[in-house]
């Protein structure tokens, strides 16, 4: 195992290096000159928009735009905004946590709500409660989660005022108002993920409980419990695990709605505004985090898979 | 549930067990069923917001404010709306009538000829936050400071500032235009002064003398500000401070208000019908110097002429383009329809072109044959976007407008910020329709456009040598009825020689909480000016 774990560690660093290039590379098709922007816009005087093109070493050489910022990136230092006066890093660092909140939660929901649903239609298909969640499923799936958003502030904060509409408080502060912030966002993110999660389970569910190793359990005298429990769901777990694992690195990577309607001061956001500035260090910080974060759930998934099938890590 | 017992049909041997499983499994949904309406229930009672007396402003913080309260380091204008309650300017200004006002400099005397000097009395009871006390050293280095900024460069034609003593100050010109400098004074950041124990901590923890005092800033979240009592100007302000509480423009912040999240908005006008039919909204309604115009590049820096360098053509675009209706759907009439580039309150407005160019789509045709285009042309029309509705919708009015006489415009949407780049630099198009910011002081509404070595002015072709020598007069006076006389001939020029076709003077608008907020106050004169609160009362 811990072979296995250092060859797929060894594949991630050429792999993260081919995602620098591309970040990089993407980000100076972006049209428009930042430099003039920086400079005043329509206030912008010549002299301002070459000492701006200077600090930002727009003067430079593409390849040497690209080591100047790698050679930052391996550091740490992911350069500083073009327009907010902070540095990448640490609104990341600031921002990062809030997200983090936000698709835990999301990511809990989608795992108690999914899970059971999947097992339930996926001991018994074809019966009424499998329809049931299969209807349910298929709905979820189709709810845009922007949409639930809309719909549970209406209802929730609007109208009943229960809980606010926006705004996060950081759990350091107040346990109990990082959740209340968090319900909405969490319901509105986690169900459209539990309605997907809840199809592979049960569709990898009913898959297992037709081997033969099943037939054997059962043969053997095991409770249903164990049957189902121990051997079926591992088994049947390992495309739902994968599933799960894209969810959540997408939910890190910030979801740019969600975090509009809700005011959420999370990566999404901060890359939202980012886009729309051009503000090239922010996208090209945020876009290689997410790219790292897509690369360590995919080992960690990778890790998991061989956990639940040895097959994996033998071959 | 019932219905899995019921329902349970499969591999019959293992029905008991089985109906254990699901037993189990239903348990567990129960359970977070359970902590769901238990998580509910304890928000119900503890979810409300106490307000206290501090008015909740939802305003867009990620998209309008750059991160640092340090005027010298300041990237964008409307840093100026949170800045504007921590800080107090050396001058003040009404935006409507432009008469220039005092703040913390209660006179000020311009004297000289081709290089003048401004000398500017300062009150002498000011404090800043931290108990420091004004005086004539502080707003020297204050406006130095500032002045490091190069997107403030209003303050360039300062030479020397000389502190005479500690309530007077003495400000050496380069040139002549001593009015543009005491406008920049009363300008959003040009003229705010911190106090000079802040200057290496400002842009996180700013000190001023302005009616709030600086708490707290949680980036992305909020900016939390108290009532200063120490306030020169006493008992201005009837509330206990202002938490700026982040919310997305639009729909967000709409949403947010009506759920009682936050106590004020400033809304776009797609939001002001919502507002007003909500009875426990209200609304204020703010006239603005901005302008919704349609733009024309005369000719491109490589040489090439535009369609509209025809003076002919120009004139056709004013009579084709129904003001009016354009009003009516993107304004919902609540704009002022413009007949130059300022609106009816300014003293440079000039009454004798009001109804210059009425909505006549025949003359419009007549104009374009007798340019030689009786089958119309085609051309590139900028607009601000993709995604800016009143723009898309004045875009889409223009076209459908000049296709009844045989213009076609293609519309080419370009994001805010590649503006200067796209469509001035690079001359990506041949007309921009667009809104127009407010000017500060009313003579640059005019000069900034068509002036020479004006940005716009050079990168359309347009820099006007009759304009430029009526606006170096204007700018160069010290008396405003003169002033007010040239840019009103100015005015007549961009009318009679059809240098644009303004459209509407857009309104700017404010949405409040009925339960929680009271008394009279102002809107913003333009997105990056401040309300002006000073006769809120929070219930």
């Amino acid at each position: 195992m811990g072979t296995y774990i250092v060859r797929r560690l060894a594949l991630t660093v050429p792999l993260l290096l081919l995602v620098s290039v591309i970040v990089f590379g993407l980000s100076q098709l972006i049209q428009g000159d930042p430099a003039v922007v920086v400079a005043g816009g329509q206030q912008a005087t010549p002299a301002g928009i070459e000492r701006a093109r200077e600090e930002m070493h727009l003067d430079r050489s593409t390849a040497a735009q690209y080591g100047i910022w790698l050679g930052g990136a391996v550091r740490g230092d992911l350069g500083e905004s073009f327009y907010n006066n902070r540095t990448v890093a640490a609104e990341i660092f600031t921002r990062f946590p809030v997200t983090l909140s936000v698709a835990l939660g999301a990511i809990f929901v989608t795992i108690v709500l999914g899970v059971p649903m999947g097992l339930i239609a996926g001991v018994r298909p074809g019966s009424k409660i499998d329809r049931i969640v299969t209807f349910s499923s298929s709905t979820g799936l189709a709810i845009p989660d922007f949409w639930l958003a809309m719909v549970l502030v209406t209802i929730f904060a609007v109208n009943l005022q229960w809980l606010p509409a926006i705004g996060y408080v950081p759990f350091t502060e107040s346990p109990s108002e990082w959740a209340n912030h968090l319900y909405l966002p969490w319901i509105a993110m986690g169900i459209p993920g539990a309605a997907g999660l809840a199809r592979q389970v049960r569709g990898a569910l009913i898959d297992a409980m037709e081997q033969d190793y099943i037939r054997t359990a059962r043969a053997k005298g095991l409770p249903s419990r164990m049957v189902v429990m121990k051997h079926a769901f591992k088994n049947a777990s390992i495309a739902p695990v994968t599933v799960l694992g894209i969810s959540f690195a997408y939910m890190l990577g910030g979801t740019v709605i969600l975090e509009t309607i809700f005011s959420l001061p999370g990566m999404g956001q901060y890359f939202y505004t980012a886009l729309i500035n051009k503000d090239l260090p922010v996208i090209q910080g945020v876009v290689l985090l997410t790219a790292l974060i897509f690369v360590v759930l995919n080992l960690l998934v990778d890790v998991l898979y061989a956990y639940l099938n040895p097959k994996v890590r033998l071959g | 549930m019932r219905e899995l017992s019921q329902g349970a049909r499969i591999r019959g041997d293992d029905m008991t067990s089985l109906n254990s499983v699901a037993s189990r499994i239903r348990g567990s949904v129960a359970i977070v069923a359970v902590i769901a309406v238990g998580g509910l229930a304890t928000v119900a009672c503890g979810g409300g917001d106490s307000g206290g007396t501090s008015l909740r402003y939802g305003y867009d913080m990620s998209a309008q404010f750059t991160n640092t309260f340090d005027v010298a380091e300041s990237k964008g204008d409307c840093d100026a709306v949170p800045m504007s309650y921590i800080y107090s300017s050396v001058l003040g200004y009404d935006p409507i009538s432009g008469e220039l006002l005092p703040e913390l400099a209660t006179e000020w005397v311009i004297e000289g000829g081709a290089k003048k000097s401004i000398t500017l009395t300062l009150r002498d009871d000011v404090t800043f936050h931290d108990g420091t006390k004004l005086d004539a050293a502080a707003v020297k280095q204050g406006i130095d400071r500032n002045n490091k900024n190069d997107q403030l460069s209003g303050l360039d034609p300062i030479q020397t500032i000389e502190v005479v003593n500690p309530t007077t100050l003495k400000i050496q010109l380069k040139n002549n235009q001593a009015m543009p400098l005491l406008y920049t004074l009363a300008d959003a950041r040009d003229g705010m002064i911190m106090s000079p124990s802040s200057v290496d901590t400002a842009a996180e923890r700013p000190i001023g003398s302005g009616p709030f005092k600086f708490i707290e800033y949680k980036p992305g979240q909020g900016i939390t500000l108290e009532r200063y009592d120490g306030y020169w100007e006493k008992d201005t302000y009837d509330f206990g401070g202002i938490e700026f509480t982040q919310v997305g423009t639009g729909p967000p912040a709409l949403t947010a208000l009506k759920a009682g999240s936050v106590d004020m908005i400033r809304a776009e006008m797609e939001s002001l019908e919502a507002i007003e039919s909500d009875e426990n909204l209200g609304s204020v309604v703010q006239p603005s110097g901005a302008y919704l115009q349609f733009q024309m590049r005369e000719a491109y820096k490589d040489g090439r002429k535009s369609p509209f360098a025809d003076e002919r053509v120009r004139k056709a675009m004013r009579y084709a383009i129904n003001t009016e209706e354009i009003n009516r759907i993107v304004e919902r009439e609540k704009g002022e329809v413009a007949s130059q580039p300022l609106p009816k309150d300014s003293p440079g407005y000039n009454a004798s072109i009001a109804n210059a160019y009425p909505f006549d789509p025949a003359k419009a045709k007549a104009l374009l044959t007798e340019a030689g285009l009786p089958n119309g042309f085609e051309f590139t029309m900028a607009i601000p976007g993709p995604g800016i509705k009143n723009m898309a919708d004045q875009g889409q009015l223009i076209q459908d407008q000049l296709k009844k006489i045989g213009v076609t415009a293609k519309i080419v949407p370009i994001l805010g910020q590649d503006i200067a780049t796209q469509y001035y630099i690079e001359g990506g198009g041949d007309a921009f329709a667009a809104a127009r910011l407010a000017s500060m002081f009313y003579p640059t509404a005019i000069d900034s456009q068509w002036g020479k070595y004006e940005f716009v002015a050079i990168w359309n072709g347009a820099e006007n040598a009759v304009i430029t020598d009526l606006m170096n007069k204007a700018l160069g006076s010290n008396d405003q009825a003169e002033i007010a006389g040239f840019v009103q001939q100015a005015a007549l020029y961009t009318s009679e020689h059809a240098l644009e076709v303004p459209i509407a003077f857009m309104p700017q608008i404010i949405g409040f909480d009925k339960a929680r907020v009271g008394g009279t106050f102002t809107g913003q004169y333009d997105i990056c000016k401040a309300p002006d609160l000073s006769g809120l009362k929070m219930k």
